[in-house]
């Protein structure tokens, strides 16, 4: 198979307002499990201590209204994702006013969606969810779950968030809501074993996360920017999903194996895709893309605080200030630029790109791992790589 | 920490003993999305929170 051509020039940016694909609201600040890889608590940032724990009935009003209205702005539909720490903490009275005013007055087909711990998803918020038409995402890592999803006790999850996913393919309607399961990779764990542990809690789908790192503070388990590690698990899972004669769906193979076909990708950090993410913390300040948070304390915060009680939003949307932490996702490093995988990688995470020499002028610290597995999975499908590239 | 030794040549070298995987159920379900140019939707609907986001 000849190898489909691929967009690798790099994309400059316009005097257009930016189109927003989602709007990540922080609906609680606290959380109920202390996983020891968490990028909000465990990771240095402790700005979350000074947040209200959880969205006071102003600053959702304020929300319902200014995301609705952008929403009827754009001709790109939007999603608003419900995340935390755990979003469910919000309480059951303040989650129908959020849902209930953002489904009544956005445009119809405006994506309604919820990261969850699972802890308490029980029946009510389920009903709350399929009344509304929300999709649930649970986290979940497989075997080795308790070894880093504990709560303040040090107790582990597993069990009760199996019992989660369980509620909710069970719950009438339920099975439609649940979008997927998502793990983190812990290298000390078997990949068939996850997969398959994974594959077993009945869900259509799931996605891989890396630990988080950067060229200052290597992911854990890494031992260097040049080993493979992460690279050669994936690999490792991907015999066993390749080989699966009824497979659920891996969102990250999925969208690399979609991009090395010479489709598109449809996940942040693969592909050259952009993504507008505008984050709406628990007081109601508006940050950048949390995950920011990795490189450095601070990182995710605008150079001046602007609060959704006190400011349009479709007018920040279209600022310069804006514009320049949109055009921080495309991928600036030379070795980046002239990558022949950089259609299918994208670059990665900004926040993994990040050093303290060159800010994000980086490749990803997980580039070694995704040549490793892109080169493995093009072997699958017998597409070679394209020509090395010169940089723009 | 230094980022010098990175490179970004192509991997060529096979992790896994084994060959193309043409027939396998989850590429082939690649495969004919991209003809069509459509993802095929799981759990009802296309869901970001799941499909997109690093969180």
């Amino acid at each position: 198979m000849t190898a489909p051509t691929i967009a690798t020039t790099a994309r400059h940016r316009t005097s257009e307002p930016q189109v927003i694909d989602t709007v990540l609201l922080k609906t609680a600040s606290r959380c109920n499990l202390d996983c020891t890889y968490c990028y909000v608590y465990n990771m240095g940032d402790d700005a979350w201590r000074k947040q209200p724990k959880r969205m006071s009935v102003e600053v959702v009003e304020a929300i319902v209204d200014q995301v609705s209205r952008l929403s009827h702005s754009q001709s790109h539909p939007l999603s608003v994702v419900l995340h935390g720490g755990e979003p469910l903490l919000l309480g059951l009275e303040s989650m129908e006013r959020l849902l209930h005013g953002l489904r009544s007055r956005s445009r119809p087909g405006t994506g309604l969606h919820v990261q969850t711990n699972g802890l308490l998803l029980e029946d009510d918020f389920i009903e709350l969810f399929v009344r509304y038409d929300v999709g649930v995402s649970i986290s979940f890592d497989g075997p080795i779950h308790d070894l880093n999803r504990v709560d303040h006790a040090g107790r582990g999850s597993h069990d009760r968030v199996l019992a989660a996913i369980d509620r909710v393919l069970r719950y009438p309607g339920g099975n439609h809501l649940l979008g997927g399961v998502l793990a983190v990779v812990d290298l000390r764990s078997d990949p068939v074993a996850v997969y398959e542990a994974l594959k077993g809690t009945g869900t259509p789908s799931f996605d891989l996360l890396y630990r988080d790192g950067s060229h200052a503070d290597l992911p854990f388990g890494k031992s260097d920017p040049t080993s493979t590690e992460y690279g050669d698990w994936m690999v490792a899972l991907t015999d066993a999903y390749l080989r699966d004669p009824s497979p659920p769906r891996i969102r990250v193979i999925d969208d690399l194996l979609r991009l090395i076909l010479g489709g598109r990708g449809q996940k942040e950090g693969v592909g050259l895709t952009e993504y507008g993410i505008l984050v709406i913390d628990t007081d109601g300040t508006i940050t950048k893309n949390d995950t920011l948070k990795v490189a450095h304390v601070g990182a995710d915060r605008f150079e001046v605080a602007r609060n959704v009680t006190e400011i349009d939003l479709l007018n920040f949307v279209a600022t310069e200030e804006f514009a320049d932490y949109f055009a921080l996702q495309e991928p600036s490093a030379p070795a980046c630029r002239s990558c022949p995988e950089l259609g299918v990688c994208g670059g990665g995470m900004p926040a993994h790109r990040f050093s303290p020499e060159n800010g994000f002028n980086n490749p990803t610290i997980f580039c070694a791992d995704q040549l490793v597995l892109i080169g493995e999975l093009r072997r699958r499908v017998g597409v070679q790589a394209p020509a090395r590239i010169e940089p723009i | 920490m230094s980022t010098e030794k990175i490179t970004t040549e192509p991997s060529t070298a096979s992790r896994s003993n084994d060959g193309p995987n043409l027939d396998s159920v989850a590429l082939q379900r690649l495969i004919d999305e991209v003809r069509t140019g459509e993802p095929a939707m799981v759990g009802g609907k296309y869901d970001r929170t799941h499909n997109r986001h690093n969180r």
